[in-house]
C-alpha cells in the first residue's frame, strides 16, 4: 500500500509540475492576449502594402455590445504588414474570425493576386475561407465606415456578398475558390465590388442652454454642408485573369452569366414585346423558381461548340398589355411567342456577356474545363493548333436552347 | 453450577455492563429462575406476558432438568425457543437480542427469540425518488429488509445465506440470490472473499464493498448499491447476488456495470420512449458535467477560433478586466461551490436559508460585480454542478473528474480533453469484476443487451436475461406468440 | 472471454486500419504526385488495404487457435518466422513514428499556435503505452467504444459539406492514362499496410460465421466514407489543394454556417486524434509483442519504452517537420514499403492456398 501511494503521489506531483511549467495553464485568455480581427483590408501605397484590420475591442460589463477599432500596418509583403500591425496593437493578431478581405484596386493593378493572397492560404492563422471583396476606393476607408458605432452590423460586407451570391452570381468569391480559379487553366476568378460614395448632406444645428443653460456651455447656431459616405453595392463583379483585374462587370452585363448559373435566383424578371397569335406586344412578369441547365461541348469542323439547354421553372405574377385573351384561362407559358421572347431575352443578355468575355479574353463560365472534361484529347489537340492557346475563348461558338416551364 | 454463579459468569463476560438486565423470579414451586436480556434489545412487554408470567405459573417439580423441555415446548409462547448450553452461544444470543432463561439446578438454558431493536419505518429513499412506482426503501434493520425483499421474491429459489462479520460488531450479513439464475462460481467467489474479511467492526455496507472490489484504489465503485427493494428484486432476477448488511439501508449487488447508474427505477415504470430520452439526458448531463469546465478553459486559452464570433464577443466582454487567468478562475469557483455544498450538507436546517442567500449573493452577484470572477464561468460551474446530480450515485466521481479535466483542458487544450477521455475509457474498459466487463454492454458491444441500454425497449420484448451478467438461465419471458395460453 | 477479442472488435480494428491518415495527410501527399487522379490513387491505396484485410482474415478464420508466431514457425521455421515478424514490426514502428509526427504537426497547424513537444508526446505515449500494456481485451473494448464517435464524426464532417460539393471538378480521370494514379499509390505506399496489425491478433479472435465477409464489408463501408470525405476535399478545393496539408481540416473549414456555429475544427481534431492514437496503440502493441517474443521478454513494457525514446529523439532532436517527412516518405520509403506490402500479400495468398491444398490432400 505504502509504496503504491508513494509512487502515485510522485507521479501526480511530477505531472502537475511538468504541465504547469511547459503548458499554458496559467496563461491569460486569448481574447485578452490577441487582437481578434474580423475583417482585413489591403491597399497599396507607393510601393508598400498597407494592411488594415478591424479589431474587436472587448467592453467591460457590457455582455454582447460590439465595439471595433481599425488599425493599420505597412510592409513590403503581407507578412511584414502583419508584423507591423502587431507592433501597432501590442498584441499578436488573430485571424481566425476574419471573414472578409477587402482588396483595393491599387493592389490589383500592380500585382498578381496570387502572390498577395498566398500568405493567407498558407497561414495557420487564418482558418476561415474568407470572402474577398474588391473596391476602387481605399480598403481602409471601407473598414472605417463599417466600424462606426452607429453601424448596425459588423458583418455588413459579409451580408452583401452573401446576398450577391444568391441574387447576382453564385460562382463563389472566397479565398480558396479565387486561388483555385486563378491556378486553373482558365485562370479566371472574380470578386464582388463595393464602393464608398459621397452623399452631400446639408445639416442645420442650433443649441440653446435649456434648463441647465448656465452650465451647458455656449450655444451656437450654424448651417453647414457636409458630405458623408455610404457603402454602395451595385451588384458589380470585378474579373481577374491570371491574378490581375481586367474588367468590372455591371449588374446588367452579369445577367447573361447569371442565366447559366443554377445557384442564382433572379426573383422577378420581365419578358417584353411578346408577339404571337394570341398576344400583341404583351409583357409578362414572372418569378424565377429554379433553373435546370445542360451544357455540352462538341467539335464541328474543328470548331469548338458549346450547346446550352436552359430550362427555367417559373410562375407568372402579372400580364400587361394583353389584347383579346382572358387572363384566367390561357396558358401563357405554352404560347410560342412567350417562349420565343424569352429565348430572345436570354440570347441577348448572354450574347452581351459573352461579347465582353471574348473581348477581354477571360473565361468566366469555365468552358475550358467543360471541353477538358468531355473531350480531353481533342481539346488539347485543338489548343495546340492555336497560335495563342490562351485566346481559345474567342473561337468557341455558343448555341442556346431555352424553355420556360411553369412550376406548380 | 447454581443459578447465581451462572449469572455472575455471564455478567463477567459482559464486563458488568449496566444494560444487561437480570430479572429474577420464582416458579410456582419456588424454583428460582432468571431472565437475562439486553435492555432496549427485546420486546419487554411480550417477554413478560409470554414467558415470565408463564414460567411463574409453571411447576418444575423436583427435577427441573426433566421438566424444562416441557416448559420450552408447551409453555413459552414465542416463535423461536431453543435450548442452549454453550457459553459462547449464550453470549452471542444475548447480543443478538435473545433473552436467556436460566432455571436453578437446571443445566439446560433456554434461548427465547424476542428481539425488538429500534428501527425506523421504511420510507422513500431520498436519492431514489420516483414519480411512478413503489416508494418503499430499505432501513437499517436487516430483518425488516429481508422481509421487504421476501415480499417481492416469493419463490423457493430465492436463497438467503447468513454470515457474521466483525469481531466486535458481529454484524449480520445476508447473501441473497436466485438459485436457478445466479452463477454458482460468482456466489462462491463472493463467499470466499467475505470469509477472508478479518476486521474489528462492520458499520456500513460500504466496508464490505471495499473488500469485495477487485481494485481497491479504483476511482469508480465496483459494487452496485441500491436502497430500493424493487430495484434489488429486479437485479436479483437478472442474475445478480444481493448482500444485506445489518445496520445499513444500502444493499450491495454483484456484479456491477457502470451503465446501471444511468438506469433509474422510474425507467421501468414509465413509457419506454420517455425512459430512452431520460437515459440520453443523463448520459449527456454526466459527460458535460465532467468536460464542460475543461472545454471552456481550453477554448479560452488555446482555441478561440472554435468559438463562434457572437459568443466570443460576449465572453470577451464578460472576462475583460478579470484578474485571474481562466484556469485559476474556474478552479476558484469550483472551490467556492464545493465549500458551499459541503457546508449546506452539514449545517442545521434552520441556517440553510441564510446560507443559500449568502452563497447566492457572494457567488452570483457580489463576486461578479467586484470583477473577481466572470458570469460565464459562474454559469458553467453552476450548470455542471447541477448536471453532476443527474447520476447521483456517481456524483463524487463526476466532481473529481471535473477537476481533473479542468486541469487537463488548461494544460493541454482540446487535445488533452480528447486524450483524457481516451484514458478514462481505457481505464474503465480494463475493469473486469466477477467475470463481467465494467463497460458492458458497450465495451464489449453486446447487441442483445441494447434492449435495455441507451434505448429502452418495452418489457415485453426483453425475452432473455442480459448477457452482460453471467447467469445459468437465459430465458426470462415466455413470448405470448409462442403458444396460445395467454 | 479473457485474452480474446470479439468479432465486432476485430471489425473495428480493420476499420481503424483503413481510416488512419487517409483523411488527413494522405490526400495532400497523393495530390502532389497524381494531380487530378488523386482520388483514383486513393482508391487503389484502399483496395490494397482491403485485399490485405481479406487474406489476413481468411488466415485467421482458418487458424482460430494458432498465433502468428506459432503459425509462421510451423510453415517457414523459427528463423524465417522471426525474420518476417521483425520486418513487419519495423515497418509498423516506422508507421508509428510517422503517425505520431503527423498528429503533432496536425495539432500545431490546426489547433495550437504553440505546443511544446513534451505536451504532446507525453500524453500520446501514455495513451498508446497504457493501451498496449493492458492487453488485447482492453484494446478491443476501448477501440470499440471510440469507433462509434469516430464514425459519427466522419459522417458529420461529410454531411457538413455534402450539399455544396461540385461533382466534376477533377474530371476527366485517367487523362494521361493510369500511370499517374499508380505513381500516386507508389509514392504514398507508407500509408498502405496498416491492416498488418491484424496478423498479431491471430489466435486471439472469437470466430463467428461468415467472418471474412463481414470484415471485408465493414472495411468497405469505411472505405466509402473515406472516399466520400476525400472526394469532397478534392472537389471543393480544386487546384488549391496544394495550399493544404490536412484534408479533414479543410473540409471543416467549408462549413457554410461558420459565423453561427463556429469552425468545425474541433470535430476533425477529435476524429483524427482518437483514430490516430488508437491506431498507434494497436501498432505499439504489435511491435512490442513481436519484440517480446523475439527477445524472450516477460512484459511488453521495455520494448514500448525503448521505442518511445527513439521516436521522441527522432521527432524532436532532428527537427523534422511535415514537409521533410513527406519528402522522405515519397523519395525513400515508397519502394521499400510497396515491396513489403506486395510481398506480404503474396505470402498471405500462398499461405492461404497452401492450407487449402493441404486440406484437399488430406481429404483425398
Amino acid at each position: 500500500m505504502k509504496p503504491y501511494l508513494t509512487k502515485l503521489t510522485i507521479i501526480i506531483v511530477a505531472v502537475l509540475l511538468t504541465f504547469s511549467t511547459v503548458s499554458g495553464l496559467i496563461a491569460p485568455s486569448q481574447t485578452q492576449s490577441k487582437s481578434i480581427v474580423t475583417a482585413l483590408g489591403i491597399d497599396k501605397v507607393t510601393d508598400k502594402f498597407e494592411l488594415t484590420a478591424q479589431i474587436i475591442v472587448p467592453q467591460i460589463n457590457t455582455s454582447s455590445a460590439e465595439k471595433y477599432e481599425v488599425a493599420s500596418g505597412e510592409g513590403y509583403d503581407i507578412g511584414e504588414c502583419i508584423a507591423s500591425l502587431e507592433f501597432q496593437t501590442g498584441e499578436t493578431i488573430g485571424l481566425a474570425h476574419c471573414f472578409t478581405i477587402i482588396i483595393s484596386d491599387s493592389v490589383c493593378a500592380s500585382n498578381n493576386m496570387n502572390d498577395v493572397l498566398d500568405y493567407f492560404a498558407r497561414s495557420n492563422n487564418l482558418c476561415t475561407n474568407a470572402i474577398l471583396v474588391h473596391t476602387t476606393d481605399l480598403a481602409k476607408d471601407i473598414l472605417k465606415y463599417t466600424t462606426t458605432e452607429s453601424s448596425t452590423s459588423q458583418d455588413i460586407l459579409y451580408d452583401i456578398t452573401e446576398y450577391n451570391n444568391n441574387k447576382i452570381l453564385s460562382f463563389g468569391t472566397d479565398l480558396y475558390t479565387f486561388l483555385d480559379d486563378t491556378i486553373s487553366p482558365h485562370s479566371t476568378a472574380m470578386m464582388f465590388d463595393v464602393t464608398l460614395e459621397e452623399e452631400p448632406e446639408t445639416s442645420s444645428s442650433s443649441s440653446s442652454g435649456g434648463s441647465d443653460g448656465e452650465t451647458s456651455g455656449s450655444s451656437s447656431s450654424s448651417s453647414t454642408s457636409q458630405t458623408s459616405k455610404i457603402l454602395k453595392n451595385e451588384g458589380k463583379v470585378t474579373i481577374f485573369y491570371k491574378g490581375a483585374d481586367i474588367y468590372t462587370l455591371s449588374k446588367e452585363e452579369l445577367k447573361g452569366f447569371g442565366w447559366l448559373d443554377t445557384g442564382t435566383k433572379f426573383e422577378i424578371f420581365t419578358i417584353k414585346n411578346i408577339y404571337s397569335e394570341k398576344l400583341t406586344d404583351a409583357t409578362i412578369n414572372l418569378i424565377h423558381s429554379s433553373t435546370k441547365l445542360e451544357i455540352s461541348s462538341s467539335f464541328s469542323n474543328n470548331v469548338p461548340i458549346v450547346q446550352i439547354k436552359l430550362k427555367v421553372y417559373t410562375k407568372i405574377t402579372g400580364v400587361l398589355n394583353m389584347v383579346d385573351v382572358p387572363v384566367s384561362n390561357y396558358n401563357y407559358l405554352k404560347d410560342q411567342g412567350v417562349q420565343d421572347a424569352f429565348h430572345s431575352l436570354v440570347q441577348d443578355e448572354l450574347q452581351s456577356s459573352l461579347d465582353i468575355q471574348n473581348e477581354k479574353g477571360f473565361d468566366l463560365l469555365n468552358f475550358y474545363h467543360l471541353f477538358e472534361k468531355e473531350h480531353y484529347k481533342e481539346w488539347h489537340q485543338y489548343l495546340d493548333t492555336l497560335d495563342n492557346p490562351d485566346a481559345y475563348i474567342n473561337k468557341i461558338q455558343v448555341f442556346l436552347d431555352t424553355e420556360l416551364i411553369e412550376k406548380n | 453450577m447454581d443459578i447465581e454463579s451462572k449469572i455472575k459468569e455471564i455478567e463477567k463476560e459482559f464486563y458488568n455492563t449496566t444494560d444487561l438486565i437480570v430479572r429474577k423470579f420464582e416458579s410456582s414451586d419456588k424454583i428460582i429462575c432468571a431472565m437475562l436480556y439486553l435492555d432496549n434489545a427485546v420486546d419487554k412487554l411480550l417477554l413478560s406476558q409470554c414467558a415470565i408470567e408463564k414460567v411463574q405459573r409453571f411447576s418444575f417439580g423436583e427435577n427441573p432438568n426433566k421438566t424444562i423441555t416441557e416448559c420450552q415446548q408447551n409453555l413459552i409462547a414465542f416463535a423461536q425457543v431453543e435450548k442452549v448450553t454453550d457459553k459462547q452461544d449464550i453470549i452471542d444470543s444475548i447480543i443478538n437480542g435473545f433473552a436467556i432463561l436460566i432455571v436453578n439446578d437446571c443445566e439446560m438454558m433456554t434461548k427465547i427469540g424476542c428481539s425488538k431493536w429500534v428501527t425506523r419505518y421504511p420510507s422513500e429513499p431520498p436519492t431514489s425518488a420516483v414519480i411512478q412506482g413503489p416508494r418503499e426503501g430499505f432501513v437499517e434493520d436487516i430483518n425488516s429488509n429481508i422481509s421487504l425483499i421476501r415480499k417481492r421474491m416469493r419463490s423457493n429459489e430465492f436463497v438467503v445465506e447468513d454470515m457474521t462479520l466483525g469481531q466486535e460488531t458481529n454484524t449480520q450479513i445476508k447473501i441473497c440470490y436466485l438459485h436457478n439464475v445466479a452463477k454458482p462460481t460468482i456466489i462462491q467467489e463472493i463467499k470466499e472473499k467475505l470469509k477472508k474479511i478479518k476486521i474489528d467492526g462492520i458499520v456500513d455496507s460500504s466496508y464490505i464493498a471495499a473488500f469485495l472490489g477487485h481494485n481497491r484504489h479504483s476511482l469508480f465503485k465496483q459494487i452496485g448499491t441500491s436502497e430500493k427493494p424493487d430495484m434489488i428484486a429486479a437485479k436479483v432476477l437478472e442474475g445478480r447476488v444481493a448482500i444485506f448488511v445489518d445496520g445499513s439501508p444500502i444493499v450491495l449487488t454483484i456484479p456491477f456495470l457502470l451503465f446501471e447508474d444511468l438506469q433509474s427505477s422510474d425507467d421501468y415504470y414509465s413509457v419506454p420512449a420517455k425512459a430512452t430520452f431520460l437515459r440520453w439526458l443523463r448520459l449527456f448531463g454526466a459527460i458535460l458535467a465532467i468536460m464542460l469546465p475543461g472545454i471552456y478553459v481550453s477554448l479560452l486559452i488555446y482555441h478561440y477560433q472554435i468559438i463562434p464570433i457572437k459568443f466570443l464577443i460576449t465572453i470577451a466582454n464578460a472576462i475583460e478586466g478579470i484578474p485571474l487567468p481562466p484556469f485559476l478562475e474556474i478552479l476558484f469557483i469550483i472551490f467556492l461551490f464545493e465549500i458551499l455544498y459541503e457546508a449546506s450538507l452539514r449545517m442545521p436546517r434552520y441556517l440553510g436559508l441564510a446560507l443559500s442567500i449568502v452563497g447566492a449573493l457572494i457567488l452570483g452577484d457580489t463576486a461578479v460585480k467586484a470583477g473577481l470572477i466572470s458570469p460565464p464561468a459562474v454559469l458553467i460551474i453552476a450548470i455542471t454542478g447541477v448536471m453532476s446530480y443527474t447520476i447521483p450515485e456517481q456524483s463524487a466521481q463526476i466532481t473529481l473528474l471535473r477537476l481533473i479535466f479542468t486541469f487537463i483542458g488548461g494544460a493541454l487544450g482540446l487535445f488533452g480533453i480528447t486524450a483524457g477521455s481516451m484514458v478514462l475509457i481505457v481505464y474503465l474498459s480494463n475493469m473486469n469484476n466477477y467475470q463481467t466487463p465494467y463497460l458492458a454492454p458497450f465495451g464489449p458491444f453486446i447487441p442483445a443487451d441494447q434492449k435495455d441500454g441507451l434505448i429502452k425497449s418495452p418489457i415485453t420484448s426483453q425475452i432473455n436475461r442480459p448477457e452482460s451478467i453471467p447467469n445459468i438461465n437465459k430465458r426470462r419471458l415466455k413470448d405470448a406468440r409462442e403458444d396460445n395460453s395467454i | 472471454m479473457q485474452g480474446k477479442i470479439t468479432a465486432f472488435e476485430y471489425y473495428m480494428f480493420a476499420m481503424y486500419a483503413i481510416l488512419t491518415s487517409k483523411v488527413l495527410t494522405l490526400p495532400c501527399v497523393i495530390y502532389n504526385v497524381a494531380g487530378h487522379d488523386a482520388i483514383i490513387s486513393l482508391i487503389f491505396n484502399l483496395l490494397l488495404d482491403i485485399l490485405l484485410i481479406f487474406f489476413i482474415t481468411l488466415l485467421i478464420v482458418k487458424n482460430p487457435e494458432t498465433t502468428i508466431f506459432e503459425f509462421l514457425t510451423k510453415k517457414i521455421t523459427k528463423v524465417g518466422a522471426y525474420i518476417v515478424i521483425s520486418i513487419i514490426a519495423i515497418f509498423l514502428f516506422l508507421k508509428t513514428l510517422w503517425i505520431l509526427e503527423e498528429t503533432y504537426e496536425f495539432l500545431i497547424h490546426s489547433l495550437f499556435e504553440e505546443f511544446s513537444t513534451i505536451s504532446f508526446f507525453l500524453p500520446a505515449f501514455f495513451i498508446a503505452g497504457y493501451m498496449a500494456i493492458k492487453g488485447v481485451n482492453t484494446l478491443g473494448r476501448s477501440l470499440e467504444i471510440f469507433a462509434f464517435f469516430v464514425a459519427i464524426g466522419l459522417v458529420l464532417c461529410f454531411i457538413n459539406t455534402a450539399g455544396i460539393i461540385p461533382l466534376d471538378t477533377n474530371l476527366p480521370y485517367f487523362r494521361n492514362g493510369i500511370m499517374e494514379s499508380l505513381q500516386g499509390t507508389l509514392s504514398s505506399s507508407l500509408y498502405i499496410g496498416n491492416p498488418l496489425v491484424l496478423l498479431f491478433f491471430m489466435g486471439k479472435v472469437k470466430i463467428v460465421k461468415k467472418m471474412t465477409l463481414k470484415t471485408v464489408l465493414s472495411s468497405v463501408v469505411i472505405m466509402i466514407f473515406v472516399i466520400l470525405n476525400d472526394f469532397s476535399f478534392y472537389n471543393l478545393m480544386g487546384n488549391s489543394v496544394i495550399y493544404s496539408s490536412y484534408a479533414l481540416n479543410h473540409i471543416s473549414q467549408f462549413n457554410p454556417y461558420v459565423s453561427d456555429l463556429g469552425h468545425l475544427t474541433w470535430l476533425s481534431i477529435a476524429i483524427s486524434t482518437v483514430n490516430l492514437l488508437s491506431q498507434v496503440s494497436l501498432m505499439v502493441y504489435c511491435y512490442s509483442e513481436s519484440a517480446r517474443k523475439i527477445f524472450k521478454l516477460k512484459m511488453r513494457t521495455i520494448p514500448i519504452l525503448c521505442s518511445f525514446v527513439i521516436i521522441y529523439i527522432v521527432c524532436l532532436l532532428l527537427h523534422f517537420n511535415l514537409t521533410d517527412f513527406e519528402y522522405i516518405i515519397v523519395n525513400y520509403f515508397s519502394y521499400p514499403s510497396i515491396i513489403i506490402i506486395l510481398s506480404m500479400l503474396l505470402i498471405l495468398i500462398i499461405l492461404n492456398i497452401s492450407r487449402r491444398k493441404k486440406n484437399e490432400t488430406i481429404s483425398n
